[in-house]
């Protein structure tokens, strides 16, 4: 290989690690003074740093004893349910009100609704793909009028369906990797959201 | 039957692409199912209508 070659290579391999950094730069900085609604407010202190195939739920339980059930596609390895209980079930109870942040390994897809229910689509407040999903079913995120962001690791664009989130019922912003944010706005589906779509070195900005 | 028709979301002029049948549509280039696909104009793909009857809530 000659040196004019080698050098390309380099150079390629140098701007991967940097989107790489920029999209660990950007997951993780502190989550906080996310504003849940009116009449609560999610206060996350922790930091977290997203890992290949970790899939992040941040919820706000609003009432004791509350049970959910997550609906993922794929083998699910793990669900760390955020109140130290962690198994590879998907439904789970909450014994006390709260915000808390759900951990699942790994899954490939989310499906509808992806808390089984539409009304507890109202107690997400963000979203953290793990590069592992690849597709949001129909209604995945319908009525998740409190979805403040969803962030996109994947590698590829991700394939939604049109009513995969509402067009007009909230404000969710979509980060996603910075070299895939024109390919996104212009994507079949994401177009309907291409004034809402960031790049994830944007994250916390 | 495959529907496409031109619709405006604000300053925005998209290609809307459905079955008249209530059928998923197969994006070509991508081996892709949807129910129905905006997209920008030009459009980069074409679609075929499936047999699979659209069902909504399935995973």
């Amino acid at each position: 290989m000659g040196l004019k070659n080698r050098i390309e290579n380099n150079t390629n391999e140098i701007k991967k690690v940097n989107e790489k950094l920029k999209v660990l730069n950007g997951f993780v900085r502190p989550l906080s003074n996310l504003n849940f609604s009116q009449s609560a407010t999610a206060n996350y202190s922790a930091t977290y740093t997203i890992k290949d195939n970790e899939t992040y739920i941040f919820i706000h339980i609003p009432t004791t004893n509350k049970a959910i059930t997550l609906r993922f596609g794929g083998t699910i390895t793990s669900v760390d349910w955020g109140d130290g209980t962690t198994d590879a079930i998907l439904s789970h109870t909450y014994s006390a009100t709260g915000d808390y942040v759900i951990k699942v390994i790994s899954g490939t897809s989310i499906c509808s609704y992806i808390l089984d229910n539409l009304d507890d689509n109202k107690c997400i407040l963000k979203c953290y793909l793990s590069n592992s999903i690849l597709s949001l079913n129909s209604g995945a995120f319908s009525n998740c009028y409190n979805l403040q962001q969803v962030v996109i690791n994947a590698d590829t664009v991700i394939t939604i369906y049109s009513d995969t989130f509402s067009t007009d019922a909230y404000n969710t912003k979509f980060y996603v990797p910075d070299n895939l944010v024109e390919d996104y706005k212009v994507a079949t589906n994401w177009v309907n959201f291409a004034d809402r779509i960031y790049p994830l070195s944007s994250l916390g900005e | 039957m495959i529907v496409q028709k031109e619709v405006n979301l604000g300053s925005r002029t998209l290609l809307h692409t459905y079955s008249d049948s209530n059928k998923y549509i197969l994006q070509v280039e991508t081996n892709t199912k949807y129910d129905e696909a905006y997209d920008v104009i030009p459009c980069r793909y074409t679609y075929v209508e499936t047999e699979e009857e659209i069902k909504k809530g399935e995973e």
